[in-house]
């Protein structure tokens, strides 16, 4: 399929209500795939750039959930959080909306080429308020979280460190009067640490897949057609997964937490871990559970 | 007599010349000159000559002096021409004689007030000399002792002791033991301990990376402490090309392993050899010992790529239009390096501040020409403040010198045993010397599809696993074994 390009002015019925409640409304969009998706009913899933495992498999959690409430998820395809949501509505056969910080046929990040281009396609809907061919600058970004807000009637942050652009999106959403929910994370993560603060600030908490349920539910009047999943079930007795759980950990402070003498003994179980996928390696020299392995923490 | 022939030999790069002394002494104008190209070193020895050979009370011939070098189409370099010269004209002035003058090499430099010297590199003329079934006669430093056992080496403090009995030099003995660096000063780090352990007892190659202050030049410091002693030969290999250098080499004699860490702005001709006449580089220094090259990022490309051959042949071989020179290069390799730009990506109270694409840049830098030459990476993280209190006892070079040990000796045997004559590629031979069981071959099928490991990476975990069974005096691979080295990949 051929990709289609729009321009589309604020005076124009294809324009979003919802963005002309924004004081300083864009002007003009420049989109790109399927216009409809502006008009249905969309939840906007971000996350910080540095994620963990930990915010990965929060956002595809949160995104397989809105698919199966037929959400439209509206995300920044900026690589970590945004880009693991954005593939995951896709794989879940979703549709997703990227606005981006720069002209809407402007690949960036690299590594969300095939993504947007499948957006592009058909499968959702690449938006912009740049002109066409627009490089993205840093002050564009910020510039894109207001709309990021305004789009969808609710906003889920899944991971957001202390400084992060995700808080400026979540104060934009605050000030629209959208329904602001964050993922907790540990007290003592420092990924977790802008998330922890939205939810001291108000946000809703999202405490599992039930109460994600209810509150898409209530706030888009919609029904769940919830498919069948698969996965197996983690050893949460194992006290490594007990640490991991709460959040990753170097080897040095499992060998702590563990009160394990023998770091040969440890080395040898993290990686049998490794191996069967249970947990990562982060490049940080941490270990971390792996996304399909906190994903299936949560079945109960 | 007007004519005498005595033996001297000069250092050619890395090499040991020998040359033949000629001094013709004939009537006319009086004067010294030398032919045979020497270098201005030489040509000034005339004006020491004189001072010396009159201060010793002995009389400079009349008559005009010609000193040839031969063989004559080599360049001849250094001072340690003097005392032959002098020697060859006292005795074609019948003014000395000495029997048996051809079964000497002559080699020092003479002081004004004919005091003799010796000069840089006198180890290789010990074993030059003693290859040559030669003595060797020169100047000596206070308390200098003979490195090489075998060798007849006769001293002159002055250049009228020619007259009297020669003494011999007596051979070095070993002296107490230096108080060296030893790994219980370093608290914590029980991981990366056990990585240069592994690392020493199969001679791998490996990555050290931690932020700054995590220890990692105080971990490579100490490196050589838990490697096994060298042997004599390789000893008095390494020895000759320090003493060549001018620099220090009597730990190596004692047993020490080299350690050289070269800075990362070092040329290129500094780091494998070069110049002309070629002369060694770090890399033979460190020949049988350790290269150690901190900040491994900010080395250059260019200089990194050299080092390949090195690694893989344990010679550097050297070109010039000139000469060709294989020097010998066979040593372990121990990089560290940053994490990342900031260099706190492990640290867990400070933020790391680099953005993805600097991590992805750095990691491309870091990788660079080496990392397939690398077999071994760990992380360091800076010791936790309450373990550098309140630990009191940490692992020392002398336990973990102990492990390296009984490693190697039982490598040594199980090789002994092996016949990997049937197996061609380094893929058959890591397979075949581990012999898995089934459990093991069983994991190592899951790691190989799980992990997505290159054939490269997985070989060379193979091989880290061989030597942790070796640690463990364990004929086979176990899977803890292969589980363990899977940490210490390289992606």
């Amino acid at each position: 399929m051929k990709e289609e390009r729009f321009e589309i002015s604020q005076d124009e019925p294809e324009y979003p209500e919802s963005l002309k409640e924004l004081e300083d409304a864009p002007q003009k969009l420049y989109v790109i795939g399927d216009i409809g998706l502006l008009k249905s009913l969309c939840v906007s899933i971000i996350g910080s750039r540095k994620s963990t495992p930990y915010g990965e498999a929060a956002a595809e959690f949160c995104a397989e959930v809105a698919v199966d409430h037929k959400l439209t998820v509206v995300s920044g395809a900026a690589i970590g959080c945004d880009l693991a949501a954005g593939l995951k509505t896709l794989e879940c056969g979703g549709r997703s909306i990227a606005v981006l910080g720069s002209g809407a046929d402007v690949v960036y990040p690299s590594q969300a080429r095939k993504f947007l281009e499948r957006l592009k396609r058909g499968e959702g809907l690449v938006i912009s308020e740049q002109p066409w061919g627009h490089k993205p600058l840093r002050w564009t970004f910020p510039k894109r979280n207001r709309i990021i807000a305004a789009l969808s009637r609710a906003l889920i942050v899944v991971e957001a460190g202390f400084k992060s652009g995700t808080s400026s999106t979540a104060v934009a959403a605050f000030d629209l009067g959208r329904e602001v929910y964050a993922v907790p994370g540990s007290i003592f993560a420092k990924s977790s640490q802008g998330c922890n603060q939205i939810i001291s600030e108000g946000a809703g908490i999202i405490v599992d897949k039930l109460s994600l349920d209810v509150a898409f539910s209530q706030l888009y009047e919609s029904f769940c057609m919830r498919r069948e999943g698969e996965g197996s079930q983690l050893n949460q007795a194992d006290p490594i997964i007990r640490a991991l759980l709460s959040s990753p950990c170097d080897l040095e402070s499992l060998q702590e937490i563990l009160k394990m003498s023998s770091v040969v003994e440890l080395m040898t179980m993290m990686s049998a871990y490794e191996i069967d996928g249970t947990v990562v390696k982060l490049r940080d020299g941490r270990y971390s559970l792996s996304s399909s392995a906190y994903n299936s923490s949560l079945q109960k | 007599m007007r004519q005498s022939n005595v033996y001297s030999a000069c250092i050619n790069g890395t090499n040991i010349q020998k040359v033949i002394v000629e001094v013709d002494i004939t009537r006319g104008i009086p004067g010294i000159s030398i032919v045979g190209m020497p270098d201005t070193a030489i040509y000034e020895a005339r004006s020491r000559i004189r001072s010396a050979i009159q201060a010793c009370g002995y009389t400079m011939p009349r008559g005009h002096i010609v000193i040839n070098l031969a063989p004559s189409h080599i360049r001849k370099r250094g001072s340690g021409f003097d005392l032959a010269i002098a020697l060859g004209i006292l005795l074609a002035s019948e003014q000395i004689i000495i029997p048996d003058i051809e079964s000497y090499l002559i080699v020092g430099e003479l002081s004004l007030s004919g005091q003799v010297r010796p000069v840089q590199g006198m180890l290789a003329y010990e074993l030059f000399s003693k290859e040559e079934r030669m003595t060797l006669l020169s100047g000596a430093k206070a308390g200098e002792a003979l490195s090489v056992k075998g060798c007849d080496r006769r001293v002159l403090r002055w250049l009228s002791d020619i007259e009297s009995p020669l003494c011999a030099l007596s051979i070095r003995l070993s002296k107490a033991k230096r108080t060296e660096k030893n790994f219980n000063e370093v608290y914590g780090q029980d991981f990366a301990k056990r990585a240069l352990c592994i690392a020493a007892a199969g001679r791998h190659s490996a990555l050290m990376l931690g932020s700054a202050g995590a220890g990692k030049t105080m971990l490579a410091e100490r490196f050589s402490s838990i490697l096994p002693k060298l042997s004599e030969k390789e000893a008095l290999e390494s020895a000759r090309i320090h003493s060549i250098k001018g620099l220090e080499f009597e730990s190596i004699l004692e047993g020490e392993r080299p350690f050289r860490s070269p800075h990362h702005s070092i040329s290129k001709a500094a780091l494998i050899g070069g110049g002309y006449p070629i002369r060694a580089g770090e890399v033979s220094l460190a020949h049988n010992g350790v290269l150690f090259m901190d900040e491994l990022s900010e080395f250059s490309h260019d200089t990194l790529q050299l080092l390949r051959q090195a690694l893989d042949s344990g010679t550097i071989s050297l070109s010039r239009s000139k000469e060709q020179v294989v020097l010998p290069a066979k040593f372990l390799l121990l990089a560290a390096s940053n994490p990342c730009d900031c260099g706190n990506l492990y640290e867990q109270d400070k933020a790391c501040t680099c953005t993805d694409n600097q991590l992805k840049r750095y990691a491309a830098k870091l990788k660079g020409p080496l990392i397939d030459r690398i077999d071994i990476v760990f992380h360091i993280k800076r010791a936790s403040s309450h373990k550098l209190i309140a630990e009191t006892k940490s692992q020392s070079s002398e336990e973990l010198k102990s492990q390296v040990f009984k490693a190697c000796s039982f490598k040594k045997w199980r090789e002994e045993k092996e016949d990997v004559t049937c197996a061609h590629t380094e893929r058959d031979r890591a397979l075949l010397s581990c012999k898995f069981d089934r459990s093991a071959q069983k994991l190592l099928e899951k790691l190989a599809e799980q992990s997505a490991l290159s054939a490269r990476s997985l070989i060379k975990v193979l091989k880290v696993s061989r030597t942790i069974a070796d640690l463990d005096e364990e004929s086979s691979v176990k899977p803890d074994h292969l589980l363990e080295a899977f940490n210490y990949k390289v992606v």
